[in-house]
């Protein structure tokens, strides 16, 4: 399909600027901002409450923002509504499969919907089964089917018309690890083909692991922007850490590295940890190292490392991540 | 993985699918098959609606049937409740219309279905679609139940159609009332909860088991003027069937308020039911 006036340049493939949302007296969105380029991951990473699934829901069409806009390969969320939808796959916090259907029906009336004939419908969903793993379920109700199976099942809807945009929102929340490396594998094989993927994520290890950029947000906001890296150089570098076996040895190992080093150490008492700053590695270990020598093993563990995305996210919202539980909020239950 | 570096995709991969009647309908259409094979899989509910009146008919034809009758003539008075059975079921239905509506709103899947390039009200015409099946099949086997206690149309092929098609009358504005009933309702549980304490007594105050006169004079007016009432009694004469002696206006005018009754509620109740399903979720 040739286009007559190739767009220059080419649009964002998500693009949103100031989206706010207000449900009563809870602002979801706050001025919201995001930006991610066609063929890369941009992971939403945040608390239960940041506006995570608000953000999803406006990109997706599914609520209107009260202010701003957001655009979908330069498609207007709001006024180009159906040409947004038949370019974009949402797969939902809680799998929106259903479960009285077999997973080849779900497939194949989802992929009617799409506007797909029947054997073409028919076709697309035995691909789909095949290439899920889900061939040996595909005539079993997915009321039968495990966490993982659903959350599969879901996934493969999504991917019923190749989508230029697939949203995922919190993809693999309450998945056991296994299912959760199959998701992972699955979005990378995606990204691999070109598609775009904005997902949003409360685990760190996720988005690390996924995206090739992250926002961080917090309270219907962008608090940080930027690649993995990008984010861990803006809390600082490198960090050298030693562990000890006995509490009652933090407060010495902590006056021999700050003495060694030249930097205030942090004692991480429930841990048994002291780190402290550090830019040059090889230099830090050796002095540290030779500081410490006397303590010998007393000493459990000697590493420089650089800052997880956990304490990257601590030192920029205040807070640490929530633990995985749901606030009952979902992509689909508001009515 | 030839090629180093894949191309952005262009964003006019995917052309939009055209939008219209023909994918309204289309949609429909597929979403019915859907509906019908949730009742096949889950049938408790069809099954109840249908039962309920059945029994009812049986237990008042046979158990109370020798003091009940007006004239003292027992099979006259079975093939006089067939009617009402039918009646009685059409009503029931509206349970599963409610159901139905609030299951498909409130579940996760209505967010699927709305970021879908089709048209969402598809979900409501296909309740409809599929409710008005199932009506047809009802009175086929409330008909054939009807023929095993010794009913007949007594009038002719015309008569019994006129019958059939008010009865569906009034079924398609209670599964419009239905619809309404389901978008507003919190959740799918709560609308079986409301529907039958709503269809029982509007079923049994009517005049469909016993002649208003039988009642207390502050209630036989309430039973005469009930829809249900004139419905039973519009049914009764298409299909040629001895009647409960009443002189009240809606009785003597019976196929007219049956006809006009339904029309008249589908009037108020389809535009509020639009307007409430289109600011879902928003």
């Amino acid at each position: 399909m040739a286009q007559p006036t190739p767009p220059t340049p080419p649009a964002p493939a998500v693009h949103a600027e100031g989206l706010t949302k207000r449900y009563g007296a809870v602002r979801a969105l706050d001025g919201l901002d995001l930006h991610a380029e066609p063929g890369t991951v941009l992971a939403l990473l945040g608390p239960n409450g940041a506006g995570k699934t608000t953000a999803v829901r406006t990109l997706t069409t599914l609520t209107a923002p009260d202010t701003g806009w957001a655009r979908i390969h330069g498609l207007d969320t709001v006024a180009r509504g159906d040409e947004v939808r038949a370019r974009i796959g949402l797969t939902g916090q809680y799998a929106t499969v259903d479960e009285l259907l077999t997973g080849r029906e779900n497939l194949e009336m989802f992929a009617r919907l799409h506007g797909m004939t029947a054997t073409a419908a028919r076709g697309r969903a035995e691909d789909l089964l095949t290439e899920f793993d889900l061939t040996d379920a595909a005539d079993r109700g997915a009321a039968t089917y495990s966490g993982g199976m659903r959350r599969r099942l879901d996934l493969a809807v999504s991917l019923l018309r190749e989508p230029d945009v697939l949203f995922l929102d919190e993809p693999t929340t309450g998945l056991d690890p296994r299912s959760r490396m199959g998701v992972w594998e699955s979005v990378a094989e995606l990204v691999r083909g070109g598609t775009t993927v904005l997902l949003t994520t409360q685990y760190l290890e996720e988005a690390d692991r996924l995206a090739d950029r992250v926002t961080v947000i917090d309270h219907g906001r962008a608090v940080a922007d930027g690649t993995p890296d990008d984010l861990r150089a803006r809390v600082g570098g490198l960090r050298l850490d030693v562990a000890v076996h006995d509490p009652a040895d933090l407060g010495r190992a902590a006056e021999l590295l700050g003495g060694a080093l030249g930097a205030a150490p942090t004692v991480d008492t429930r841990g048994l940890r002291v780190g402290v700053p550090v830019t040059d590695r090889v230099q830090a270990l050796f002095r540290a190292a030779r500081a410490l020598e006397d303590m010998g093993p007393r000493i459990a563990d000697l590493d420089v490392r650089r800052p997880s995305l956990d304490e990257v996210f601590l030192s920029l919202t205040g807070h640490a991540t929530a633990p995985a539980e749901t606030d009952g909020t979902t992509v689909g239950a508001t009515r | 993985m030839s090629t180093a570096t894949a191309p952005a995709p262009a964003p006019t991969r995917r052309r939009t699918p055209r939008q219209g009647p023909a994918k309204t309908w289309s949609d429909t259409l597929t979403l019915t098959r859907r509906n019908l094979r949730h009742m096949a899989r889950e049938p408790f509910e069809p099954a109840i609606a249908l039962s309920m009146p059945v029994l009812m008919v049986l237990l008042f034809g046979y158990v109370f049937g020798g003091v009940m009758s007006p004239t003292g003539d027992e099979a006259e008075y079975r093939a006089m409740l067939v009617p009402a059975m039918i009646a009685m079921v059409m009503f029931y239905g509206i349970a599963g219309t409610a159901t139905g509506v609030a299951r498909d709103t409130s579940l996760a899947v209505m967010s699927r279905f709305r970021t879908l390039p089709m048209s969402p009200a598809a979900l409501l015409w296909a309740r409809v679609l599929t409710d008005m099946l199932r009506a047809v099949v009802e009175i086929a086997l409330l008909l054939g139940v009807g023929l095993l206690l010794g009913w007949r149309v007594e009038s002719d092929p015309a008569g019994a159609l006129a019958a059939i098609a008010l009865l569906l009358l009034f079924r398609l504005s209670l599964v419009c009332a239905g619809v309404l009933l389901g978008l507003v309702v919190p959740n799918p549980d709560a609308a079986s909860m409301l529907i039958y304490p709503l269809a029982f007594p509007m079923t049994v105050l009517s005049t469909s088991f016993v002649p208003a006169q039988a009642m207390p004079d502050w209630l036989a007016p309430v039973a005469e003027w009930n829809p249900v009432s004139s419905l039973v009694t519009a049914a009764r004469e298409l299909f040629g069937n001895p009647s409960l002696p009443s002189d009240a206006w809606p009785a003597e005018h019976a196929v007219l308020v049956a006809a006009v009754v339904p029309l008249l509620l589908m009037v108020v109740v389809v535009p509020l039911a639009l307007r409430r399903f289109a600011r879902l979720g928003r």
